[in-house]
């Protein structure tokens, strides 16, 4: 089993499994590229704390079958569908979480980025757009009047999707 | 204040408009770089390793990254992290960078994590929401708008949620500006772009359609053409139930869409079969076609043309009253055909038909059936409901030559007996059949319906309401559950696996059908005895006054309650006891005053009497 080393832009090394490591399409091509290295990989756009974490997401996840070949033809995804592990993986702070989105989107590990994306939706779903520009910071440019607008525009879409499942009353026997 | 390079920069000079463009800039950058990213705002590394970078990799990426503006932290907005290290990198390449001292250092504010993602990220995350949702979201700031209606997020526009709410100026606007993304469009029952002025620009918007689904939109003749003739790649169309698509809607389909693969314009009560069979001729890839209500199917031609292709698997016919046993000996044997000197049938090559939906042909004979048998083998689904001339012997023909057959569909076939149900059970498909329907065939009894639950171990739904059988039916199919699909290595153990519905019966309307019988089935399901416990359960659908019982009763142990669904059985059982006892006037008052059931017994229906009386 060789054993490759990563170099993190706040210059930690982090010896890692090459199987393991080869989950990131991007260190795959790489190794793949160059052969045999001894050095370290520098990573530079990925901190020590974030690459720990993502190298802790492939660990769990080398077993998972190669991913098939995506066909965006079907339906919209389920952002449900997140499996538990990755759930609680994916239960960091906000900052931590974008940074693992980035992590996974530059070195191109698809499978933890759909997860992060998920993660992130979830975090959408169910929310007004006042509280989703408090969730992400977000300025609301629109004038008064163009807000005005937008909301008698989105007015048949508001309501729907209840905040919480509502509790199955148990009728009286 | 900072000191570079022997530059004095005074921040306080720096004003803030031009702070804002500088970092609309970056954002801008930020946002259409691909993969390697900026935002490693706050974690620069040390100006040694920073020169090994610029050498090894790619200088777009790394000179923005060193080229970030230096702003004042105090009027920085939300929505920018302060660096620990603010530096600007000098001309010559060297840099000198002097940390802020820990007084002027400000705790970190949120950062405007949204806007570091690449723009493709952002929409990938969008992509995961629901098309209301995303409406919503719209109304986050500016650049979500845009964001939210960017037309690859529309690309499967499907109305089904919403067709009935949506006002027609933001469906219009939506379908506009997603225009060459949207692959597949559904709009089905949107009524609200009829006679609009905007169709036009929408029909013409489209022009990458896969599949395309219109039906019930009240369009014009005009804008059918429109879309078809605008989308040369469709493969699959439906424009159920618009009137004015006509035979000449159907020839420019056959000359436009060369790819289709499913078409379906049943209910297009201005076409006939003529039109149908120019398509079946052009179009080579055609596999499914629903044509229920069309006319003229009695003429050779288009029958021919089916059976010259061969090529159609899912073919729905029902209710084209033209259609008789001529039409279907065409439509499998063709015109004249050989005559085998040995067996004195026709040749000719099996049919590749897997669902069959002729039901409401009323035409239809055993003649027909006759056809069929030995011609179809591939045959998945058939659907004869509502053929009342069909009676056992075409079936005892048809039957054991279908050795496929998951769905079958016989109601009102009210000639049929028994012996059909014996042929189906003892037929090669008996092992397969999934879903039999024949309420109404009231002939059917107890003799024919335990045979297929005993032969039919597949078998999932049931549908015998109006028909003889007794509660040794549900003993029966009780007892078939109890004993089928059970793993040998591993025993259930109750709390171990979910409840399942694994045999749906449909039994209202049978007068041989008790409260007895019913109760067999409730006790069975909440059976928690750890020896004879079994996940798989039967959902029951009876007679109406029972059913919220029946219903109660499920939800209890589908929820893992078996103990409490056990006591309401118990209750019921004693209710019902009780109420045999009684005259019907004061049963009645009862029944209202227990179970809210307000018309006990004034509502019920033909053959139902017996159901309350045993």
């Amino acid at each position: 089993m060789s054993e490759i080393k990563l170099l993190s832009s706040d210059q930690a090394t982090i010896t890692v499994e090459k199987s393991v490591a080869e989950r990131s399409i991007l260190i795959k091509n790489m190794l793949e590229d160059v052969g045999e290295v001894t050095e370290a990989i520098p990573i530079p756009n990925v901190n020590e704390n974030v690459l720990k974490k993502v190298i802790e997401w492939c660990e769990h996840h080398k077993g998972d079958p190669p991913a098939q070949a995506d066909d965006d033809s079907d339906s919209r995804k389920k952002s449900s569908d997140i499996d538990e592990w990755d759930q609680k993986f994916m239960q960091v702070d906000q900052e931590m979480l974008f940074e693992i989105i980035l992590a996974a989107n530059y070195l191109d590990i698809k499978p933890l980025l759909d997860v992060g994306c998920k993660t992130v939706a979830n975090m959408i779903k169910g929310k007004s757009p006042e509280e989703i520009r408090k969730t992400f910071n977000i300025q609301n440019d629109f004038t008064p009047d163009e807000e005005e607008q937008i909301r008698r525009e989105n007015e048949w879409a508001e309501e729907s999707v209840p905040r919480s499942q509502p509790l199955d009353i148990d009728e009286a026997c | 204040m900072v000191l570079v390079s022997g530059q004095a920069v005074d921040t306080r000079l720096v004003k803030a408009p031009r702070i804002s463009r500088r970092q609309r800039f970056i954002a801008r950058i930020t946002r259409n770089s691909s993969s390697p990213q900026l935002s490693k705002l706050n974690s620069e590394p040390p100006s040694s390793v920073r020169g090994q970078y610029l050498k090894n990799h790619s200088v777009s990426c790394i000179s923005l990254y060193l080229t970030r503006p230096v702003t004042p932290s105090a009027e920085r907005p939300l929505g920018f992290r302060v660096a620990e290290t603010l530096d600007i990198p000098h001309h010559q390449g060297e840099n000198m960078s002097v940390g802020i001292p820990n007084s002027v250092r400000r705790k970190p504010v949120l950062a405007d994590m949204w806007g570091c993602l690449p723009g493709e990220v952002q929409v990938q995350i969008l992509s995961c929401l629901e098309p209301k949702e995303l409406v919503r979201c719209s109304a986050v700031s500016r650049k979500w708008h845009s964001l939210c209606f960017d037309g690859q997020l529309w690309s499967n526009l499907d109305a089904t949620g919403y067709y009935n709410k949506i006002p027609v100026d933001q469906l219009s606007r939506i379908i506009t500006n997603a225009g060459p993304f949207v692959r597949n469009l559904n709009l089905r029952g949107c009524v609200q772009l009829q006679n609009d002025w905007r169709l036009e620009v929408v029909a013409n918007a489209c022009r990458n359609l896969l599949t395309a689904s219109l039906e019930g939109c009240k369009f014009e003749q005009t804008t059918i053409h429109f879309i078809v003739s605008r989308n040369p790649r469709l493969a699959q169309l439906n424009i159920a139930g618009l009137k004015s698509a006509s035979n000449r809607t159907c020839r420019l389909i056959s000359k436009a869409c060369p790819l289709l693969e499913s078409l379906n314009v049943s209910w297009c009560s201005s076409m006939d079969a003529r039109g149908i069979k120019k398509i079946v001729e052009e179009c080579k890839n055609l596999r499914e076609l629903r044509a229920c209500e069309i006319t003229r199917f009695n003429e050779p031609g288009p029958m021919q043309t089916i059976f010259k292709s061969n090529k159609l698997e899912v073919l729905h016919l029902g209710a084209c009253e033209s259609i008789d046993d001529a039409a279907i000996a065409i439509m499998v044997e063709g015109v004249d055909p050989e005559v085998d000197p040995f067996t004195s049938k026709p040749k000719a090559p099996p049919r590749k038909l897997v669902d069959l939906d002729l039901s409401g042909c009323s035409n239809l004979t055993d003649q027909a059936l006759r056809s069929l048998a030995g011609n179809v083998p591939n045959l998945e689904a058939l659907q004869l409901g509502g053929c009342v001339s069909l009676t056992d012997s075409g079936f005892t023909a048809l039957l054991p030559t279908l050795g496929k057959l998951t769905h079958l569909d016989l109601e009102e076939c009210s000639e049929l007996t028994n012996i059909t149900l014996l042929a189906l059970a003892r037929g090669p498909a008996a092992k397969k059949l999934e879903h039999l329907q024949c309420s109404y065939c009231e002939n059917l009894g107890d003799q024919g319906m335990t045979e297929i639950i005993r032969k039919c171990p597949g078998l999932r739904n049931l549908e015998m309401d109006n028909t003889r059988v007794s509660n040794l039916v549900l003993g029966e199919a009780a007892h078939a559950v109890r004993h089928r699909l059970s793993p040998p290595n591993s025993p259930p153990v109750p709390g171990s696996c979910s409840p399942r519905v694994a045999l749906r019966l449909v039994v209202y309307d049978c007068a041989n059908i008790t409260w007895p019988g019913v109760r067999d089935i409730l006790t069975r399901n909440a059976d928690s005895t750890p020896s004879t416990f079994k996940p798989e359960l039967i959902q029951l659908k009876c007679f109406y006054g029972w059913q919220q019982t029946v219903d109660e009763h499920m939800k209890r142990v589908l929820r893992g309650d078996r103990d409490s669904a056990n006591r309401l059985e118990c209750k019921w059982a004693e209710h019902m006891m009780l109420s045999e006892d009684t005259t019907l006037g004061r049963r009645r008052g009862r029944r209202q005053a227990l179970w809210g059931d307000g018309d006990g017994l004034t509502g019920r229906r033909r053959g139902r009497s017996s159901c309350v009386i045993c």
